[in-house]
């Protein structure tokens, strides 16, 4: 007998806190007439909560209205008798749909792409083999007297990264900023220096450095960087404590991010410092991609690429077992997607061929290239999801709803997917 | 009648049938008896036996299951320590080698598999135990808490340094019942506030903390005294100043004498017990003499010990200082992050030697520390799970401590040097079945407070362990016959037959 489906619940009254999932910084001080005046505080937060404003979406098989019952009933059958699931779109997720999404995976043996900043370019090799210093993203803000962009571009990525955790002044006295890369990440100004590098100069950059910091005669200082590093080894020898802002967005064969994590290494051996790695920001489509892959690494040992689950321990295979490697190599014959699809999944879907079967748990209408879909509606992402969700840098963010659900919540459709998947062996009859 | 080994799990009431029980906190050493379980508790021997399922133990050594008082299972630290040795963090390298960072299901299934039901985490700041408290939820079948790393916290660190105790007794129970924690712990006293104003270690419990008048050692007596008053079943969990260096004993020595007369508990002593200079092979050796004499007079301090045993592991620790010294000394990777308003955590893989001078003089320490202590009540095994060793290796921790010959022959295969030098050798003592059952359950259960565990006396919860007795003692208990947690058949034979979900344990302070 099929159970009953899970009914919509408006369990929380409005409340006016907002806390905005749009990118991995997850602000928490927003202004809350920012909902109704649409006075947002970033582009990030705009796309965040306007999405609620798109069209809804709706419970649907391949295109055609259905009943949620009607609905999980044939994505519960789509998923067990796939060859090999994907399981991505997690980041819009709270900590506390993640397990029932995780049971899904466990269930069926899927892979799952966490969609954190190192599932789809190789740096898991440098955690590994050199480790990483970093710190709160408050720290940074309160005690580090020399702050350095690395080849990275804060307002692009997290936009009220700069405003929050920069800008404020350091309670200790002064600070000093610099940018190394192709554009200043902020004004001019007597306590801010730019160096403008090419994308190709980041890592020699970083190795000079690393050279001249440790005072070896460096025959190399030569031209452009032969005049930059010797200013940065000055100002970084002066400072206290130094805060290196990075980003793997512009690093696609991890070399950079292990020159970086090494010299920041070699630095906290001496004084304080440490990095601040960000991660994939507005691009990962929700906020909880540090969430996601902390969760992923107490479950499987890793965070994210996965590309089976287990949980007695699962290989990380960055740039590998990503969801836009896995959909085009044809490796993957189902997709069940949480949130928007993000525009590289959106293209990989668009172009595989054959493509596979799209069960996406939206709350936002979204045309979809699957030529099989099931697409179940939710509460609204934005605006009614309760929980917590993982800042970037590790500090766990309370959501909480601004308005009752309307829907079944994102958690609530998961734990009934996951029961329904239980109820039956993974290697079901045919469709 | 069923046996162990052909049994259903379930909650139906049943009887464990003439098994030799070992149950030192109701003076019971090797009594052949029954022990009746319903609704997951001991009971007495009903008026109507009938409807109690019947389980042959005939010639099995039950014992109360397992508690680990000092562990590190969970948490960020634990996440980066999975991450940073990917090749000791997947699935078991042989069927004999678990994971080094297990999967959190998996660091159950191995628990429980072991014949240990409750494990404490020793180290989560209390900015983590929300995301702690997460990853705990999915730790199977034990029961399960942690020890806040409260005095990091700048408010409670501004108090500690004021001194008004009222303050620090409302903000430790604040402290603990926010984040939902069993205890404090400290870990370098005042450690953290050094390594964030400049890096390096204070060598000393008598510097003040830079921005304060605090010490090191006030810190310790006032943070001891606000834990004993706020009522927190278990007292202060310690991990002193100084740790991995030569010439840390003076350090232990001088907690010991500031806490004399306050309830605490000293972590991982055999960390802390060294002799010699800065980088001095000649003169490192043991310390552990003159500290187990203190000790040994001293009642109101217990310990554990965190044994280290030879093999590749993960280290991972509150104390940043530490680890940033050991990576740079090693020049292994390092995982280090502050937290803000709090201190941070140091994570890096290590590979213990029998060969190395200084791994073999841990391991002899650690084993002087166990030999040394006169009463065990006061003294818990342990590994300090990753640092010193995986927590599966705990049976082969216990034929060393039970089996003087095999320990001799582990003797002889370490740096000569701390052949020469350790007293090691000196010690005949074997710890019997019950002085084991007492340093793995009983004594850990009483010290961290929990009246229903560690015993198997009347309402104890049915966490029940049965052995196959063999003088081979790393394999008895490396594979109990079977395990019980709370009445419910959990893991038999070495494989686990449940992973039913444990229980939180969460102080509720009264002031």
């Amino acid at each position: 007998m099929p159970r009953p489906s899970p009914q919509p619940v408006c369990n929380t009254a409005p409340t006016e806190r907002l806390v905005c999932a749009g990118c991995g910084l997850l602000c928490d001080d927003l202004d809350p007439g920012g909902l109704a005046t649409t006075r947002w505080a970033c582009p990030a937060a705009a796309r965040w909560f306007t999405a609620a404003d798109n069209t809804p979406a709706i419970t649907a098989i391949d295109g055609v209205s259905a009943t949620p019952p009607e609905a999980l009933d044939l994505a519960a059958l789509r998923l067990l008798t796939a060859r090999r699931v994907l399981v991505t779109g997690l980041t819009a997720a709270p900590m506390e749909a993640l397990q029932p999404a995780c049971q899904i995976a466990d269930l069926l043996a899927a892979a799952i792409d966490a969609g954190g900043s190192d599932t789809a370019v190789p740096t898991g090799p440098t955690f590994a083999r050199v480790g990483e210093v970093t710190a709160a993203f408050e720290e940074l803000r309160d005690r580090a007297d020399l702050i350095i962009f690395w080849n990275c571009d804060p307002a692009a990525t997290h936009p009220r990264f700069i405003e929050r955790f920069v800008q404020p002044a350091r309670p200790a006295g002064s600070r000093r900023t610099i940018s190394l890369g192709p554009h200043p990440v902020m004004p001019a100004s007597a306590s801010h220096l730019h160096f403008a590098l090419t994308a190709d100069e980041a890592l020699p950059a970083t190795r000079l450095l690393q050279t001249h910091i440790h005072h070896h005669p460096n025959d190399l200082l030569e031209g452009r960087l032969g005049t930059i590093v010797p200013q940065l080894a000055a100002v970084i020898d002066a400072a206290e404590c130094i805060g290196i802002v990075t980003s793997t967005q512009a690093d696609p064969t991890g070399l950079t991010a292990w020159s970086l994590a090494t010299l920041v290494r070699m630095l906290a051996h001496r004084k304080p410092a440490f990095q601040i790695p960000l991660g994939v920001g507005i691009a990962a489509g929700g906020g909880n991609a540090a969430g996601v892959a902390a969760s992923c690494t107490w479950r499987y040992g890793a965070p994210g690429a996965l590309a089976a689950a287990d949980r007695q321990g699962s290989l990380f295979q960055p740039a590998e077992a990503d969801a836009v490697r896995l959909i085009n190599r044809g490796e993957v014959d189902c997709v069940m997607a949480i949130g928007g699809l993000t525009a590289t999944i959106e293209a990989a879907l668009a172009t595989a061929a054959p493509p596979p079967a799209l069960i996406h748990i939206t709350d936002v209408a979204q045309s979809t290239p699957a030529v099989e879909s099931v697409v179940l509606a939710t509460a609204s992402l934005a605006r009614a999801t309760s929980g917590t969700m993982l800042r970037e840098d590790g500090r766990l963010i309370s959501l909480t709803p601004l308005e009752p659900a309307t829907h079944p919540t994102l958690e609530d459709l998961l734990t009934t997917l996951a029961e329904r998947l239980a109820e039956h062996p993974p290697a079901g009859g045919a469709e | 009648m069923n046996h162990p080994a052909t049994e259903p799990g379930g909650h139906d009431p049943f009887v464990l049938l003439g098994g030799t029980i070992h149950d030192p906190a109701n003076n019971r050493d090797g009594v052949v008896s029954d022990l009746w379980i319903e609704d997951g508790t001991i009971v007495a021997a009903p008026t109507d036996p009938s409807r109690f399922r019947r389980v042959d133990a005939t010639g099995l050594v039950v014992m109360p299951g397992g508690v680990d008082l000092h562990s590190h299972v969970a948490g960020p630290k634990v996440n980066a320590g999975r991450r940073i040795a990917p090749h000791l963090a997947r699935k078991p390298r042989t069927s004999s080698q678990p994971a080094a960072v297990p999967t959190i299901q998996s660091t159950g299934a191995l628990y429980a598999a072991l014949g240990y039901t409750t494990v404490f985490d020793a180290a989560i700041a209390t900015g983590a135990a929300a995301i702690a408290t997460l990853e705990l939820a999915e730790l199977p079948i034990l029961d399960k808490g942690f020890y806040l790393l409260a005095a990091d916290d700048a408010d409670l660190l501004a108090a500690l340094d004021a001194g008004d105790p009222a303050v620090i007794g409302r903000l430790i129970g604040d402290a603990v019942e926010q984040g939902g924690g069993w205890g404090v712990k400290v870990a370098n006293p005042g450690g953290p506030t050094f390594w964030k104003q400049r890096r390096g270690d204070h060598r000393d419990l008598d510097t003040p903390l830079p921005g304060y008048g605090l010490t090191g050692r006030t810190l310790l007596e006032r943070l001891a005294r606000g834990v004993a008053t706020t009522g927190l079943p278990h007292p202060l969990h310690i991990h002193t100043a100084n740790l991995g260096l030569p010439g840390n004993w003076r350090t232990l020595a001088e907690t010991m004498q500031t806490l004399d007369g306050i309830p605490a508990h000293l972590a991982h002593v055999q960390f802390h017990s060294y002799t010699g200079g800065e980088l001095d092979a000649d003169t490192f050796g043991s310390g552990v003499a003159e500290l187990a004499a203190w000790f040994n007079s001293h009642e109101g301090l217990t310990l554990d010990v965190g044994q280290v045993l030879f093999g590749e592991t993960v280290a991972m620790t509150g104390d940043s200082a530490a680890a940033e010294h050991l990576a740079h000394t090693t020049g292994v990777p390092w995982h280090s992050h502050d937290l803000w308003l709090e201190g941070g955590c140091g994570v890096l893989p290590i590979t213990y030697k029998e060969k190395s001078l200084i791994h073999a003089w841990q391991w002899a320490i650690g084993l002087e520390w166990f030999l040394s202590v006169d009463d065990p009540w006061r003294l818990v095994l342990s590994t300090d799970h990753p640092n010193g060793a995986h927590f599966t290796a705990y049976p082969v921790l216990m034929q060393l401590l039970g089996d003087a010959s095999f320990r001799r022959a582990a003797f002889e295969r370490i740096h000569p040097a701390v052949r020469d030098r350790s007293p090691l050798a000196d010690f005949d003592r074997e710890y019997s079945l019950q002085e084991l059952c007492i340093i793995t359950r009983a004594a850990p259960a009483r010290i961290a407070g929990l009246p229903d565990k560690g015993h198997l006396g009347l309402t104890a919860d049915a966490d029940i362990t049965l052995y196959r007795p063999n003088d081979d003692l790393a394999a008895m208990f490396a594979m109990p016959a079977a395990v019980y947690k709370a009445g419910q058949l959990v893991a038999e034979a070495g494989q686990c037959r449940s992973l039913s979900p444990g229980r939180q344990l969460r102080a509720l302070p009264t002031q």
